[in-house]
C-alpha cells in the first residue's frame, strides 16, 4: 500500500465516504411512545449486543427503559436510563433472582447532543461491557452477571422505549439501533474515530445479525408501520406504538441525527432542561414545554453570530395569558417588563419590547387558541423579524452587536400555564422560512478554525519512576510551548516552563509562589528539554524529584504557541513574542521601565486573559498578576493567592488590551525587571473566557461555551477563593471533580462537582467557591472539540 | 490497541514513524504485515481503572485510603495556607496553625455518604419538625424510610472504616442500598 497519495477518506468503513444518518425516531414520553416485537423463536439468551445512538429528552422521572423484555417483574432483562441519577443500567432477574445489576459510573445528562451506547453481554463468561462514544465504561457491579439464560431473545415481547410490561417510557431520540443475536461485540463494530476531529462517529455495521438481530434506522417514514422496519435483512420488524407521522407538533420522524448529514439533518437545538433558568417542564425530546407563571424556555444553542436563522414556537393556551417570544442576550431577562437584554413580541397587544422601549408592533395573538410564532434572525445584519401564523410583522429591531442571542419563550402573566412546542427544523416547519434562512443545527453552524482542540492544547498524566532524565510526555500532537505541571498525589509546587524563556534548571516558575525564576529547579528537578511532542524532565541535586518522583503521580497542561519567539515592537516596550494566532495564545517576555507602558503581543485580536509574572522580582510585587476581560481594565487578580479581585490602576493602567498591545501599569513594569506574560484570546469553538453568577443550587448555572471543554479554570472574584483547575484527562467522566489549585500546592482532591457537556459546562454543587448564590465566578476553558463536532458527555 | 515505540497509537490519527509521515487512515487500511514492517505491534486494550479509586487509571496505583498529614519536598510539615490581605494591593498566602491534611478515600466517601443521607432525609425533615413543634405524628412509612436511610448510612460508614484494602473499599462503596 502506498503511504503517499492515499486519498481514501475515513469513515464508512473505508468505503470512500463519511457514513451519515438521515433520520431518528422521537419517543414522546407524554404519549407513552414505544416499539415492540415478539420473536417467533428464541435466539441466544446469553450472548448479544445492543448498539444505539441516543439523545435524551426529559431528564426527570426515575427508571426509563431503552430496551426491555420479560414476562413478569421477576423475569426481565433491561437496559435502563436511570433518570434521577442519569446512569445507564443493565438489570436482569430470572425467577426472582438478580442475575446482573450493573451501572455506569458516568452520569449521562447532556441533552444537547448524541451519545453512542453499546451494551455487550457474554453471560457464558459472566461478562457485561458497556461503551459510551467508543470508550469502554467504568462500571459499578451490584450483582455480577450470571451464566444463565437471560430474558432477551426469549419468545416474549421485547420493547424499545418502555418497561417490559408498560410504563417507564423513555423520552428522547434514538437511531441506528443494531441488535446482534449471538455475538458479544465491542464498539468498533459500530463506530470509529474521525481522522480530522478525533470524535467518535457511526459506521455501517457489516457483520451478521443472528436469529433475532435487527437494524432500525427509522428512515422509511411513509407510515408508522414502515418506521419499524428492520433493514438488517432479517425482517424482524417492530411495531410503532403511540408514534406519529402526522404533521404538526406530534410528528416523530426527526432529522435530528448524530452526523453532519446535510443542512436538514444534523444535531438540532432543543429546549435546554439543564439550564436552571429554562424553568418549564420540558418533555417530548425537549421540544415541548409547559410554562407556568414566570416560566421561561431557553434553547441548547444560541443563534450564531453570522448567517440567517429561523425557528418556530407554537403556543397553545386554553385561556388568556401574557406570552412573549423573542431573543435575549443573557438568561436573566426580567419577565413582564422592559429589559435591556430582551427583544420580543408580546401577545396581548402585539407590542414589541425593544430593550427598554415598548411600542406598537404587530397583530395581537391574544386568546385561548393555537398560534405559530416564527422567529427570523439575520445575524449578519442583526435584524429580528417576527411572524404570526406565517405573516411577517416586520422588522422588530436591529439588535446590538457583540452578543450571543438566545431564543426565548416566556409566560408573563395569567395564573395557570400554557404549552409551547419549539421547532428548529427537526420536524417540518408549519410555514416556509424566509428565503435563505436556515435551521439551527450543527451542520449549519459555522465551521470552527480548530476542529480538534488537542492539536493546540492537551493534558497528559504520568506516574513517577525517578528515572532521570526521563521523557515523561512524548505523544502530544504538537510541541508544547507552555508546560504547566503539577504533582497530583502530593504537595509539590506547580512548575511552569515555556519555550520563550526556555527549559533548564534556572527556568522554573511556580504559580503558587512568588519565587523568582529558577528558585527550585536545580534542587528539586526541572524540564530539561521541550521536545517535538512532549518534554523531558531531569532530577535536581536533592533526593526529591518534583516532576518524576517514584510513587507520585503527575499532570501537565500543555499549550502550543509558536516556538522561541520573535522581537515585537508594537508597544512602547520591545517584547519577545511567541504567538499562535490560530489558537489565540501568545507568550511574551519584556523588561519593565518603571512606568506605565504598552507591550506588543502578536495575537492580532485583543486578549481576554493575561497572566504576568516578574521573573526576577523586586520588592514592588512578586505576585502573578491576572487580567480577565470579565473584570475589565480596572481590576486584577493574583494567581498565587486566593484574594478577591482588587481595583487598582497600577496593573493595567485602566486601559483595555488592543489587537496589538496590552497596557501595563507601574507594578508589572518595575525598572529593569524581566517579565513573562501568557495571553489568551477567545477563539470560537476552541477557547472561551467568561463569567457566570452562582445560584447556590446543585441544579447550578449552565454555561454555554460553544465547545466541549477539555479544561476549565475557575476563580470566584467577589470573595476569597482558590483557583480551581479541572480537566477531562484526570476526570474521565461526569461528574468532574478532580481538583488541583493554582494558588496552593495541595494534592488533588475531590473539588466542587460540575459536568462537562458537549456545548459547555454545568455546576452541580450547592454553594462553595464555584456556586455560591450571587457570587461572580470567572472561567477560562479550552476545547476538546467545537460543539458542531461534539458528542454528548 | 496499536503501539509504536512503546507508545499507544490512536486509530484515525496521522503519525510519524522512522521519519515518514503516515496519514490518518493508514492504520485502519494497512495490513498486519505492513504495520509490523514499521514496528507497530498490537496489544490487548487495557480497561482504564476507575479514576475515583486509582491514579492515572492504573490498577497498580490505588489512591490512599487513610488521611495523610502532608510534608513538603524536604519532609517538613505543611500547614493550611490562608490569605493575608492586610495590603489588598499585594495579597499574600501565609501558613495557618492548621496542619495540611490530604483526605484519603475513606474520609471522602464517608462525607459523601453523610451528604447522600442528609439529602434523602431532607425530603421528610419537615415532618420531624412538625412533630416537634405541633406534635403531629410522622407517618409510619416515613418513620421506617428514615430509619432505613440512617441505618444504611451507619452501615456504609462502618464498612468503609473497616475496609483494609482498595478492593474491599470498592466493594463497599459499590454496594450502596439507599432504595428508590
Amino acid at each position: 500500500m502506498s503511504v503517499l497519495g492515499n486519498n481514501i477518506l475515513a469513515g464508512a468503513s473505508g468505503q470512500g465516504g463519511v457514513y451519515t444518518i438521515d433520520r431518528s425516531l422521537r419517543f414522546r414520553s407524554s404519549a407513552s411512545a414505544y416499539l415492540n416485537r415478539t420473536p417467533a423463536s428464541a435466539g441466544n439468551r446469553k450472548t448479544w449486543t445492543w448498539s444505539g445512538w441516543v439523545k435524551f429528552g426529559s431528564l426527570t422521572g426515575t427508571y426509563t427503559r431503552l430496551f426491555s423484555t420479560g414476562t413478569s417483574a421477576n423475569n426481565r432483562t433491561e437496559i435502563l436510563f436511570i433518570t434521577n441519577t442519569n446512569q445507564i443500567r443493565f438489570f436482569s432477574t430470572v425467577t426472582g433472582t438478580s442475575r446482573g445489576l450493573i451501572d455506569t459510573a458516568a452520569y449521562l445528562r447532556d441533552p444537547s447532543a448524541w451519545y453512542h451506547l453499546v451494551v455487550s453481554l457474554d453471560a457464558s463468561s459472566t461478562t457485561l461491557t458497556m461503551y459510551i462514544n467508543g470508550v469502554q465504561q467504568t462500571l459499578t457491579t451490584s450483582t455480577a452477571i450470571a451464566n444463565v439464560d437471560h430474558m432477551v431473545n426469549a419468545t416474549n415481547t421485547h420493547s424499545i422505549g418502555r418497561y417490559w410490561g408498560a410504563g417507564n417510557h423513555f423520552d428522547g431520540y434514538m437511531t441506528e439501533i443494531n441488535f446482534v443475536d449471538g455475538q458479544a461485540l465491542d464498539a468498533s463494530s459500530f463506530g470509529e474515530y474521525n481522522s480530522d476531529t478525533g470524535v467518535w462517529q457511526p459506521i455501517k455495521y457489516v457483520g451478521t445479525y443472528g436469529t433475532n438481530g435487527f437494524y432500525l434506522n427509522f428512515s422509511d417514514n411513509s407510515t408508522t408501520t414502515t418506521l419499524g422496519y428492520d433493514t438488517s435483512g432479517n425482517g424482524n420488524n417492530w411495531t410503532a406504538n403511540n408514534i406519529s407521522v402526522t404533521s404538526g407538533a406530534t410528528y416523530d420522524s426527526m432529522t435530528d441525527v448524530p452526523t453532519l448529514t446535510d443542512d436538514d439533518a444534523a444535531n438540532y437545538a432543543t429546549l435546554n432542561p439543564i439550564n436552571p433558568l429554562s424553568n418549564g417542564t420540558e418533555v417530548d425530546g425537549n421540544l415541548k414545554t409547559t410554562l407556568g407563571v414566570n416560566g421561561i424556555g431557553y434553547p441548547t444553542i444560541p443563534f450564531p453570530t453570522s448567517g440567517k436563522w429561523y425557528a418556530e414556537i407554537t403556543c397553545t393556551a386554553t385561556t388568556t395569558y401574557g406570552i412573549a417570544i423573542g431573543l435575549t442576550s443573557t438568561p436573566t431577562a426580567s419577565l413582564g417588563t422592559v429589559d435591556s437584554n430582551f427583544y420580543g413580541y408580546y401577545n396581548a397587544n402585539g407590542n414589541k419590547y425593544v430593550a427598554t422601549v415598548i411600542s406598537s408592533y404587530g397583530s395581537s395573538w391574544f386568546g385561548a387558541r393555537t398560534d405559530v410564532i416564527g422567529v427570523a434572525f439575520d445575524a449578519d445584519t442583526r435584524e429580528l423579524t417576527m411572524y404570526l401564523n406565517g405573516a411577517s410583522q416586520g422588522v422588530l429591531a436591529t439588535l446590538p452587536s457583540g452578543r450571543e442571542w438566545f431564543l426565548t419563550g416566556q409566560h408573563w402573566s395569567g395564573t395557570g400555564s400554557h404549552i409551547q412546542y419549539w421547532n428548529f427544523g427537526q420536524r417540518p416547519f408549519a410555514y416556509t422560512p424566509p428565503t435563505g434562512f436556515k435551521s439551527l443545527n450543527t451542520y449549519n453552524l459555522p465551521d470552527s478554525t480548530i476542529v480538534d482542540g488537542s492539536q493546540y492544547f492537551d493534558v497528559r498524566t504520568w506516574s513517577g519512576d525517578s528515572v532521570t532524565p526521563k521523557a515523561v510526555v512524548t505523544d502530544l500532537g504538537f510541541q508544547p510551548d507552555l508546560i504547566w505541571a503539577k504533582t497530583r498525589s502530593t504537595t509539590y509546587d506547580h512548575m511552569l516552563f515555556d519555550s520563550v524563556r526556555g527549559a533548564g534548571s534556572t527556568k522554573d516558575l511556580s504559580s503558587n509562589t512568588t519565587s523568582a525564576e529558577g528558585t527550585s529547579g536545580a534542587s528539586y528537578g526541572y524540564v530539561s528539554s521541550i521536545d517535538s511532542a512532549g518534554f523531558t524532565v531531569t532530577k535536581g541535586s536533592l533526593a526529591t524529584n518534583v516532576l518524576n518522583q517514584s510513587g507520585q503521580t503527575f499532570a501537565a497542561w500543555n499549550w502550543k504557541a509558536n516556538g522561541s519567539g520573535v522581537s515585537n515592537t508594537d508597544g512602547s516596550i520591545t517584547s519577545t513574542v511567541s504567538a499562535n494566532t490560530t489558537a489565540g495564545f501568545s507568550i511574551v517576555t519584556y523588561t519593565g521601565t518603571g512606568s506605565a507602558a504598552t507591550v506588543g503581543h502578536g495575537l492580532g485580536v485583543a486578549p481576554s486573559m493575561i497572566i504576568v509574572k516578574p521573573r526576577t522580582p523586586t520588592s514592588t510585587s512578586d505576585n502573578w498578576e491576572v487580567y480577565h476581560a470579565s473584570l475589565g481594565n480596572t481590576q486584577f487578580l493574583t494567581l498565587n493567592t486566593s484574594a478577591a479581585a482588587v481595583t487598582a490602576s497600577n496593573r493595567w493602567n485602566n486601559t483595555t488590551p488592543t489587537s496589538s498591545v496590552f497596557t501595563i501599569g507601574t507594578i508589572p513594569s518595575s525598572s529593569a525587571d524581566n517579565y513573562v506574560a501568557y495571553l489568551f484570546a477567545d477563539v470560537e469553538g476552541y477557547s472561551k473566557f467568561g463569567s457566570y453568577t452562582g445560584n447556590g443550587s446543585t441544579d447550578g448555572p449552565f454555561v454555554y461555551t460553544g465547545f466541549r471543554p477539555a479544561f476549565v479554570l475557575f476563580k470566584r472574584t467577589d470573595s476569597t477563593s482558590d483557583w480551581h483547575l479541572y480537566d477531562t484527562t484526570r476526570s474521565t467522566y461526569n461528574v468532574i471533580a478532580a481538583a488541583l489549585y493554582a494558588d496552593i500546592s495541595n494534592a488533588e482532591n475531590s473539588g466542587q462537582p460540575f459536568d462537562i457537556l458537549s456545548n459547555g459546562f454545568k455546576l452541580r454543587v450547592a454553594g462553595g467557591e464555584l456556586n455560591t448564590s450571587s457570587a461572580t465566578i470567572i472561567y477560562m476553558a479550552f476545547a476538546e472539540n467545537p460543539f458542531k463536532n461534539s458528542l454528548a458527555r | 490497541m496499536f503501539m509504536l515505540n512503546n507508545n499507544p497509537l490512536p486509530v484515525g490519527r496521522a503519525f510519524t514513524a522512522n521519519g515518514i509521515q503516515y496519514p490518518a487512515n493508514w492504520l485502519r487500511l494497512a495490513s498486519a504485515a505492513e504495520k509490523a514492517a514499521i514496528g507497530i505491534t498490537e496489544v490487548a486494550d487495557t480497561v482504564r481503572a476507575d479514576d475515583r479509586f486509582y491514579w492515572n487509571g492504573d490498577v497498580n496505583l490505588p489512591k490512599e485510603l487513610a488521611d495523610r498529614e502532608e510534608v513538603d519536598a524536604d519532609g517538613n510539615p505543611m500547614w493550611v495556607q490562608v490569605l493575608n490581605n492586610s495590603d489588598p494591593a499585594n495579597p499574600v498566602m501565609v501558613d495557618s496553625d492548621e496542619r495540611l491534611v490530604a483526605k484519603g478515600l475513606k474520609s471522602q466517601w464517608i462525607a459523601q455518604v453523610k451528604d447522600t443521607a442528609g439529602k434523602q432525609l431532607a425530603d421528610t425533615d419537615w415532618m420531624v419538625i412538625r412533630k416537634a413543634e405541633r406534635d403531629i405524628a410522622i407517618p409510619a412509612d416515613v418513620v421506617a424510610k428514615r430509619a432505613a436511610i440512617i441505618a444504611e448510612a451507619d452501615r456504609l460508614e462502618a464498612a468503609i472504616a473497616a475496609a483494609n484494602d482498595i478492593n474491599a473499599f470498592i466493594a463497599v462503596v459499590s454496594d450502596q442500598r439507599w432504595g428508590e
